[in-house]
Order: structure tokens, then sequence, then C-alpha cells
């Protein structure tokens, strides 16, 4: 291998290193978001079908993420591109369906790491290309850090979101029922 | 060891499960078995008894993973990797409700995720070469 040649697959380890648990991220929070809108009290049928498409949409994205890693370069880099702006719509569709039930929050962190995602499979896409290569450990724990920090407010508002009435009352869940 | 990332984190994820594991018998003294309101350990991760019990076995097969070769550390990476990222998900939905038997809270859920995205991330892509054995 060129210097060339493994300073791009270098780079391309170290994008991967990022754009994986970024996907992963927003997979979790579009499949968490999918699963509130299906289980939420008094859900309708079109959020329904939305939440299922969408929480089907954050596990493909967990598999796109789990199949870069393994093939040591980012798959079928157009379709993920475009994806990402189908999954933005879907997330957006679901905010107006469930009537301000679906969290804001959620949304906009599932909008955003999508958004990064596609900036970074464009950019992989652009940059020389490389043989496959290994993730690097050290890009891999930041990454992961900061995606866990971002993701898990998100998913919180996401639980918080899904036990909202449709009257803006919250539903109290007893955890000793059945005791 | 220090060549192979996946030995390394196993053990190093390992090591920190099974104190983890150890110091949280510490704070569940008076807490039931399966109790859904938990004590904190180190004032923030809610733990009960079955909670340690389960960072206790974790620990323990990612350590003897990790000192045993590459293969055993990649496969245990991916399968506990893949567990706490399906925990990931599920257990938000279980705070608050009888099904939280593992008294899980929102900073257990931050190291789950963190675990999840770093065990999974090393087990599939360091080390390409090194095929794990799958069940």
């Amino acid at each position: 291998m060129s210097a060339l040649s493994h300073a791009a697959a270098a780079r391309g380890a170290a994008l991967r290193s990022w754009v994986v648990p970024l996907a992963w991220g927003a997979g979790l929070v579009s499949i968490g978001m999918g699963a509130a809108a299906v289980t939420a009290d008094g859900s309708t049928g079109p959020s329904t079908g939305l939440g299922v498409a969408l929480s089907a949409a954050g596990l493909a994205w967990l598999v796109w993420g789990a199949a870069a890693l393994a093939a040591g370069r980012l798959p079928i880099p157009r379709a993920a591109a475009a994806s990402t702006l189908v999954t933005v719509i879907g997330v957006a569709a679901l905010l107006v369906t469930t009537g301000g039930r679906a969290s804001v929050l959620a949304a906009a962190v599932a909008v955003v790491m999508l958004l990064v995602v596609a900036i970074m499979v464009i950019a992989d896409r652009r940059r020389q290309p490389g043989s496959a290569s290994a993730i690097r450990t050290v890009p891999l724990l930041l990454a992961a850090t900061v995606v866990a920090v971002v993701a898990t407010p998100a998913l919180g508002a996401v639980q918080d979101a899904a036990l909202l009435r449709s009257d803006g009352t919250v539903i109290v869940v007893d955890p000793h029922a059945g005791h | 060891m220090s060549s192979s990332p996946n030995r390394l984190i196993a053990t190093i994820f390992g090591a920190v499960y099974l104190v983890v594991g150890a110091l949280g018998f510490a704070v569940t003294g008076g807490v039931g078995f399966l109790a859904t309101d938990g004590g904190l350990l180190l004032g923030i991760f809610a733990v009960n008894p079955l909670h340690n019990i389960a960072h206790l076995l974790i620990g323990a097969a990612l350590v003897i993973a990790g000192l045993s070769g590459v293969r055993a550390a990649k496969t245990v990476n991916a399968t506990i990797g893949a567990a706490y990222l399906l925990l990931g998900i599920v257990g938000f939905f279980l705070v608050g409700t009888a099904a939280n038997i593992l008294a899980l809270n929102v900073p257990d859920h931050f190291l789950h995720l963190a675990s999840a995205i770093v065990l999974l991330g090393v087990a599939l892509g360091a080390e390409r070469g090194t095929r794990s054995v799958t069940a």
C-alpha cells in the first residue's frame, strides 16, 4: 500500500469511527420515537403506521452501521445519504401526526445526527478512495461518549412524551402495581 | 494483548464492571432483589442486587474473554454490546414500571449506551482480519 492510499485509509477509518456511532445514535432515537408513537395513549392509525416505519428506518441505520464496520468502508453511500433525508422527513411527519405527543428534543437530536451522518457520507465519497481498514479505538471511545451524552436525554424525552395523554396530563405508572 | 483492541477493551471494561458490581453491594443492603427503586452507586447509578449480579457476570465474561484471545474477546464484545444496545431502547420504556427489575435510571442508560457503542464498534470494526465465533 502506498503512503497516499495508507493516509486515505487512515482518514476513512477515523471518519467511520464517528459516522457509525452517530448512525447508531440516530437509529436508536428513531426506534424510540417510533415505538413511543405505537404505544402512546390514543395513538391513531397514521401515527401508528409512521411509528412502525420510523422504527424500521432506525433498525436499518443500526444494520448499516454494523455493515460499515464489518466491511471496513461505508456501504451504499448514495442510498445512505438519501436515506438520511427520508428518515428526517419521517421524524418531521411523526411530530405532525402525533399532535405534540412526540418529543421535539428527540426529533431535533435525531435530525442533527442524521444531517451529520449525511455530510460525513458525502465527504467520504469525495475523498480519495482508500482500501478497507479497521477503525481506531480512541476516536471510537470519544464518539461513543458524545453520542451517549446526546442520545440518552433524547431517549428519556421520548419516554416522557409517550406517557403524555392527549389532554396534556401525564399517565402515572405505579411501579408497585401487581405486587 | 496490548496490540489487540478487542482484548484490551474487553479486559478494561470487564475489570470496570467487576468493580462496579462488587461496589454495588455496598449500596444495596436494604434493597429488594428485584426492587424497581435501587440504591445509588457513586450517588448517581441506580442498582439493585440483580443489577449487581448482572454486572459481575458481564465483567467476568469480558475479563475471561479478554485474557483468553482475540476471537473470544470479539465474540463476547459483540454479544454484550448488542445486548446493551437492545437495553438502550427497551430500558427507557421499563423505567417507572413494575418490569424495571434492574432498577434502571437515566445515568444507567448513558453507561449502557456508551458501553454498547464501544463494545460493538470494536468487535465489528477493529481487527477485521479475525472473524468472531458466532453461536
